[in-house]
Parts: structure tokens; C-alpha cells; sequence
């Protein structure tokens, strides 16, 4: 049975040049992102902490130019790709980054921070909660795409503004 | 202004983690400035420190996490300083000042034996110079002009004792 799903922001997530969003199933109390950041806080403490500083430093520093963020298929992930980073003079961590958060970009003001895992293998089809993370953001914006298109969601400035006519849904 | 929302992300994120992402551009940058005032390339310092043209490279981009051991062997091959520590400064800046009292009793004699009497500096105490010391940490980069007055009867000769870099000075008289 599919779940709707809501887009939601909320105050800690509005930078001065991006506002980031999230996705929370119906009857659930926390977001996508919440959960993630919960679930690997612990064991991946410091991955989550960087993943946090580049999420603040696009949103208040650079904005959301997709090139900040690696491209799978129709969603984005995060961390940046290592040739932006030092680009930006930025460094990644020592031991590398195997923690992915997908995302989807709307605009260069608007994110929507999913939900992520660990990257075991170069195929992200290999990687059991990457790929359960990008099957969902990669539905999720497809529906998305469809409801820009149908104008069942419009995009102001740094606003999202959607149709009460037309649900995001995803079956768990 | 920052955003409520950077603010707290930045309190929240550990202030090692801050430092490492952005911290090593810095060092990167001093080791850039060295090459360029030794006038050699990155190729030479490659050689003297018998590392691969690659490696140095990396270290240019600010993408390397450098250990103080590789920092004072680059200082040594290239002769120069890259980490300052804030005493190290401080005593810089006093060897500097003792120069410039060097240079100042070494005027002060020759104008003594040219035959302008009564001569004296005004206001040039040990104590104005500590102030001015501070001041020069405080602003390292910036064109600092210390003025002292010599006194010769009715004639008055200014002096303007101007930081060109780090350890020289540059005194410039003029008629007041």
C-alpha cells in the first residue's frame, strides 16, 4: 500500500542562499533526514559531521549549482564530487567518504535532503541502504518532475508552493 | 549576516572538523609564497626534499593533511617559515624593535656629530615602543608609520619610521 509522502522544511534548514527540505511519511513523526542523521550519527559521526558542514557551507556560501552534488540517474548525492571540493579549497576527509545522503535539486535555492547509506561498491545496486535510499529519491523526483510539469508544483524564489490536488506517494 | 540556520550548524559541528576541511589551504598558500620568494619551482623543491613532482603538487592544492614533521622539513628545503607560532611572533617583532633602537642611537649620533646641538628624541621611550609592538602584531600586513621628533634648537627634524616586511625597516626624514 503506498504512503503519502509530504515535502517539509523547517527553521534550521533555511540558509541565507538555499532552503533545504525534506520528506516525511505520512503518521511519521520524523523526516528522511532525521532518520538518517540518526542512524549513522553513531557509528559514522564524523561523516555525518562533514556531510553537515558542506550542506551549510552550499547553503549560505555557495548556493545549490548541481556541480556541488554527484548525479545518479535523476537524483543527486551528496558529498560533493572531489574535484569540486578542491575546487572550493576543500578537503575531504582522511579516510575517505562512504556515507552518501541523496538528495534532489530543484533550483539553486531548493534541496530536498532524502535519505542516504553506505556506499560499498561502485554500483550503487550493490550497496543495500544506498540503493534503498535512491530508489526512493529517484521516485520521489520523478513525481516531482511530473507535478513542475503539470503545474502541480511551482517553485518561488526560495517557496514551494504545491497543489492540495496531487499527493507524493511511495510504496515502503 | 550569517543565517540562524549556518550559526547553528556551525555550533554544532566539531571545531577540528571545521579546521581540517578549510585549514590546510592556508599552509598550501604560505608554501606557494616561499617557491615564489626563493624564485624556484615546485619541481625543485620536489628534488631537494626527494619527493615525486605529484606529491608536491598535492600539497599545493591545499588538498594534504600535513604533519608539523613534513611543515619543518619543507621550512628547511626552501628556508623559510610557514608555521608561526604566536611567541615565535611576538619574539620576531622584539628582535625587530631592538633593530630600530639600533638604527635610531646610530642616527642620533651621527646628527650628535654633525654638529646639531642639543638634539634628543621626544617621546621615544622604551614604553611608547612596547605599544607600538602591539599594535604591529595586531596589524602585521599594514604600512605602519612611527614618527619621532628630533629637537635642535628651534629646528625640528620628524622622522617617519615606516615596517617594509616582516624584518626591515625604512626610516624617512623630513623638515617639519
Amino acid at each position: 500500500m503506498k504512503t503519502e509522502v509530504k515535502i517539509i522544511t523547517k527553521r534550521e534548514l533555511s540558509f541565507s542562499k538555499v532552503t533545504y527540505y525534506s520528506l516525511r511519511f505520512e503518521g511519521e513523526k520524523q523526516t528522511e533526514l532525521e532518520k538518517f542523521y540518526e542512524r549513522y550519527q553513531e557509528t559514522y559521526s564524523e561523516s555525518v559531521y562533514y556531510l553537515k558542514f558542506w550542506i551549510a557551507q552550499i547553503g549560505e556560501k555557495f548556493g545549490a549549482n548541481t556541480r556541488y552534488f554527484r548525479t545518479e540517474d535523476n537524483a543527486f548525492a551528496l558529498p560533493p564530487p572531489s574535484k569540486e571540493l578542491q575546487y572550493i579549497n576543500f578537503r575531504t576527509p582522511k579516510k575517505g567518504m562512504s556515507l552518501r545522503l541523496y538528495c534532489i535539486v530543484l533550483s539553486p535555492e531548493i534541496v530536498i535532503l532524502v535519505n542516504g547509506g553506505i556506499k560499498e561498491s561502485d554500483a550503487t545496486r550493490d550497496s543495500p541502504t544506498c540503493w534503498e535510499s535512491f530508489m526512493f529519491t529517484s521516485n520521489i523526483a520523478s513525481q516531482i518532475k511530473q507535478m513542475i510539469t503539470l503545474g502541480n508544483l511551482q517553485i518561488e524564489g526560495r517557496t514551494l508552493k504545491r497543489s492540495n490536488s496531487f499527493k507524493l506517494t511511495y510504496k515502503k | 549576516m550569517a543565517s540562524d540556520a549556518y550559526k547553528k550548524a556551525l555550533k554544532e559541528i566539531p571545531k577540528h572538523i571545521q579546521k581540517d576541511v578549510i585549514g590546510s589551504i592556508d599552509i598550501a598558500n604560505e608554501i606557494y609564497e616561499c617557491l615564489q620568494k626563493k624564485g624556484v619551482s615546485a619541481a625543485y623543491l620536489a628534488r631537494s626534499m626527494n619527493k615525486s613532482e605529484s606529491e608536491v603538487s598535492k600539497w599545493l592544492t591545499g588538498q594534504h593533511n600535513f604533519t608539523l614533521k613534513t611543515v619543518r622539513k619543507i621550512e628547511a628545503a626552501l628556508e623559510c617559515e610557514i608555521l608561526v607560532t604566536p611567541s615565535s611572533k611576538i619574539k620576531m617583532y622584539e628582535s625587530q624593535l631592538e633593530e630600530a633602537q639600533a638604527t635610531i642611537d646610530l642616527l642620533e649620533h651621527k646628527l650628535s656629530c654633525s654638529g646639531i646641538k642639543d638634539n634628543g628624541f621626544e617621546n621615544l621611550t622604551q614604553n611608547s615602543w612596547t605599544t607600538l609592538d602591539a599594535d604591529a602584531i595586531e596589524n602585521p600586513e599594514n604600512d605602519h608609520r612611527y614618527t619621532a621628533r628630533i629637537l635642535s634648537g628651534s629646528e625640528q627634524k620628524q622622522f617617519h619610521l615606516k615596517t617594509e616586511t616582516k624584518s626591515s625597516f625604512k626610516l624617512e626624514i623630513t623638515n617639519t
